[in-house]
């Protein structure tokens, strides 16, 4: 048939515009090398990796001491009425620990 | 080719760029084949040599290296299709009337009439027919691309012309 030889013949001529080739090039190599750069190297992926774990870390140790601290303060410091301040419809309640007054 | 393959895997990233500007033209004009779309076929074949530069470990130097490429580049059009297909169903469920379909159809160009016919073939005889009419490919070949059996590309790409015969005689187009 003809027409299918003439649209087989049509379709081999059909080429790229330069622009579109450029650009291709381009994202490609920009993607590559941006896969091959320092921050994708698989040592230092790794190097972040255990860096957030250890940072994770510390920050849930820390938090973990600092609730514990807090607990005891509580524990030890038993609070008592300094004094009562009354304004309009507002009762504020002024505390202070015990142990201030033992000393 | 060999030489340019271990020297990008010794770390010289940019040889990369030789091996693109080998097939950029060719697997440019593949993808506008499915898609009609310079930017979907510029899309298309960034993600196909992203694929081969990643997996160019994994070639075979006693292997034909054009085949391989464009295996890689066949299954990035597939996937991609897929997901153009769903979106254009999604659309064409949103509006009564496909814009692309009304353009080619309103056009009285024999070429965009068998475009369509074509474009009505399924996957595997679409590939065939382009792997081995328009792209030059022998059965052997297009079957290493397709991941089947060259008698099987052949079958495919007999149904592919008789499809387009048939539909092509049911537009008016006679046996010339």
């Amino acid at each position: 048939m003809n027409k299918l030889k003439q649209f087989v013949r049509h379709q081999k001529t059909i080429s790229p515009p330069q622009s579109i080739r450029e650009e291709l090039i381009e994202n490609v190599m920009d993607r590559i090398t941006g896969e091959r750069g320092f921050g994708n190297h698989p040592f230092w992926q790794w190097m972040v990796a255990v860096g957030t774990l250890a940072l994770v870390g510390v920050l849930l140790l820390s938090r973990l001491s600092i609730s514990q601290t807090s607990y005891r303060d509580v524990q030890d410091n038993q609070l008592a009425v300094e004094s009562i301040i009354i304004l309009d419809d507002h009762t504020a309640f002024w505390l202070e620990p015990l142990n201030k007054y033992e000393r | 080719m060999e030489s340019l393959i271990h020297e990008i895997l010794e770390g010289n990233s940019d040889a990369f760029r030789d091996i693109v500007k080998a097939y950029d033209r060719k697997l440019l004009s593949m993808a506008f084949r499915y898609f009609h779309d310079w930017e979907d076929a510029r899309d298309v074949t960034q993600s196909t040599f992203i694929k081969v530069f990643n997996n160019l470990k994994r070639y075979r130097t006693d292997q034909p290296f054009t085949p391989w490429i464009y295996k890689i580049h066949l299954n990035s059009c597939r996937s991609y299709y897929r997901k153009m297909k769903l979106r254009k169903n999604v659309l064409s469920s949103l509006f009564a009337d496909d814009p692309e379909t009304t353009e080619i159809e309103n056009s009285e160009g024999d070429l965009l009439i068998i475009l369509r016919c074509v474009d009505r073939l399924t996957w595997k005889q679409k590939t065939a027919f382009t792997l081995m009419e328009i792209e030059g490919f022998s059965s052997e070949e297009a079957a290493g691309i397709m991941g089947c059996k060259p008698g099987t590309v052949r079958v495919h790409l007999n149904r592919a012309r008789n499809n387009l015969q048939t539909k092509l005689k049911a537009l008016g187009y006679s046996n010339e």
